[in-house]
């Protein structure tokens, strides 16, 4: 190789580097703003189409989903910000939340009750102090969840920021999509331009395909679990049916998230065990109505990946990045997972390993 | 004003080069706006003298358009001997009906410039544009027949 060649090369790496380090700050922006273009992209090129220049078509989309969302926010927001302050007003009753005011709670009263008749019968089993010890532990965690909600405020306010970037860099990404797919497949060299189309192809569609699959299922378990609780009588039911459509990203335990925390409101508003079963039964419906006819209507197959696998996943997510990550990392994991496979499977077809 | 309103109206349209896809007897028969759509999804490349543009055996992606220069094509379509073709013709048109892999080699003899369409890309344009699919698959049945009665004069 000529010296020449050998310097522009550097040069090159010297600049990409650069870059990378320059742009490192928005590229969460980009990422984002990907994610968006993949929502929409279907309604955009079917407009485009209809015989309707493709900037249009992406002006006709944002005034729709910005009509929906001005829709929902002026219709749903003060309900779900009502019964957020109500689920806050709970646990952090006044001195915070004790062992006191748990046991008022007829359920767990039960529970005491019946400790102490066993403490009573059976001499040396002092069952009941362990029970009000576990409480005591229980009451620490639940005390600091409000503080921790308000610690987050600014990090919400930035998210809101965050997000109303977005649209306008995924303005381009959608206009310019196929200029930006043909710019990417030009540096490709001739011997590698037929697998950089299969590759770029199967992002595409993998991500384009999971990513709405992924929307549709947490508006349709939001929207459902929401009507199940409503109709069981659990309180808070649009806040508990969000956070279930919002936690049903993550397989297999997701749903118990959502689940728990219903149980969790009949539990503090004294509900009887009744209400308890009900509001069990109501989420398990929903999770049968989404395993069995939205999610293999909307994505086709389940995500193929073991139940500890998905666990370890999510661990690994929450070390690293809190609840955010706890939700993208499943998806994340088998967005990697599906590309390298088509990766791996392509260089051995074109005999490049 | 005048030339603002057509500098602003060039950032939103792109000039007609499309037009020229109707050169290739695939594309004949496509309306104006069938070929800018059918533009997003073309590739242009450019291959040097004795540049391999596939190999028999591997998989089959991307239909090949020459429009300008000559390949020399050898393998299994043409009962193992060499045959040169050149515009409007199209590489790989067989094997995308065929199977998963090339049945034969294409090497470029000239400098050789060619629209390149991947094999996903036109299926799901002929899927959202029935229309032009009909149009599209009726010059592959001439094309194929055409192919086809050449061979029995050969014979």
């Amino acid at each position: 190789m000529k010296w020449a060649k050998i310097l522009f090369f550097i040069l090159m790496a010297f600049i990409v580097v650069a870059a990378f380090i320059f742009y490192s700050k928005v590229f969460v922006y980009l990422i984002g703003a990907v994610i968006f273009s993949y929502i929409l992209d279907p309604a955009v090129t079917w407009l485009e189409h209809r015989r309707i220049p493709r900037w249009l078509s992406v002006l006709f989309v944002y005034l729709t989903v910005a009509g929906l969302i001005a829709w929902f926010t002026s219709r749903m927001i003060p309900d779900i910000v009502a019964q957020a302050n109500n689920l806050i007003a709970i646990l952090s009753q006044e001195g915070g939340i004790n062992k006191d005011i748990l046991l008022q709670v007829p359920f767990l009263h039960g529970i005491h009750e019946y400790t102490l008749s066993l403490d009573a019968r059976i001499p040396g089993l002092n069952i009941s102090n362990e029970f009000t010890n576990i409480l005591d532990n229980a009451t620490g965690f639940l005390a600091k969840l409000p503080k921790v909600l308000l610690d987050n405020y600014s990090t919400i306010i930035g998210a809101v920021s965050f997000l109303g970037m977005i649209p306008l860099i995924s303005f381009f990404l959608l206009k310019d999509k196929h200029k930006l797919r043909k710019a990417a497949l030009k540096l490709s060299s001739n011997r590698y331009f037929e697998l950089a189309i299969i590759i770029l192809g199967k992002i595409d569609s993998t991500v384009g395909t999971y990513l709405r699959a992924m929307i549709f299922e947490v508006v349709a378990v939001s929207i459902m679990a929401s009507i199940a609780l409503s109709i069981v009588g659990v309180s808070n039911p649009i806040l508990i049916g969000v956070t279930a459509g919002l936690t049903n990203i993550i397989p297999y335990f997701g749903p118990f998230v959502a689940g728990g925390l219903a149980v969790l409101t009949v539990l503090f508003e004294g509900g009887p065990l009744t209400a308890i079963v009900y509001a069990g039964i109501a989420m398990w419906a929903v999770q049968v109505v989404d395993n069995n006819i939205v999610y293999p209507l909307v994505v086709g197959t389940t995500i193929n990946m073991h139940p500890l696998l998905v666990l370890l996943t999510v661990l690994a997510g929450g070390w690293y990045g809190g609840i955010l990550w706890m939700l993208i990392s499943v998806p994340l994991a088998f967005l990697t997972y599906s590309l390298v496979s088509v990766l791996y499977t392509n260089l051995k077809e074109y005999k490049i390993i | 004003m005048k030339t603002s309103w057509q500098w602003l109206k060039s950032l939103f349209s792109k000039p007609q080069t499309y037009l020229r896809y109707r050169g290739y007897p695939l594309f004949a028969e496509l309306g104006s706006y069938d070929l800018y759509l059918l533009d997003d999804r073309m590739h242009e490349r450019k291959f040097k003298i004795g540049e391999t543009i596939f190999e028999s055996g591997f998989p089959v992606e991307v239909v090949y358009f020459i429009r300008s220069g000559e390949v020399l094509q050898s393998g299994a379509y043409s009962s193992n001997q060499e045959r040169t073709i050149s515009h409007p013709h199209q590489l790989g048109l067989l094997d995308m009906f065929h199977g998963e892999y090339r049945s034969s080699t294409a090497i470029a003899k000239t400098e050789v410039l060619i629209d390149a369409i991947s094999r996903s890309d036109l299926l799901d344009y002929m899927k959202a544009r029935p229309h032009c699919g009909v149009k599209i698959l009726e010059a592959v049945c001439k094309e194929f027949s055409n192919m086809i009665f050449e061979k029995a004069k050969d014979n």
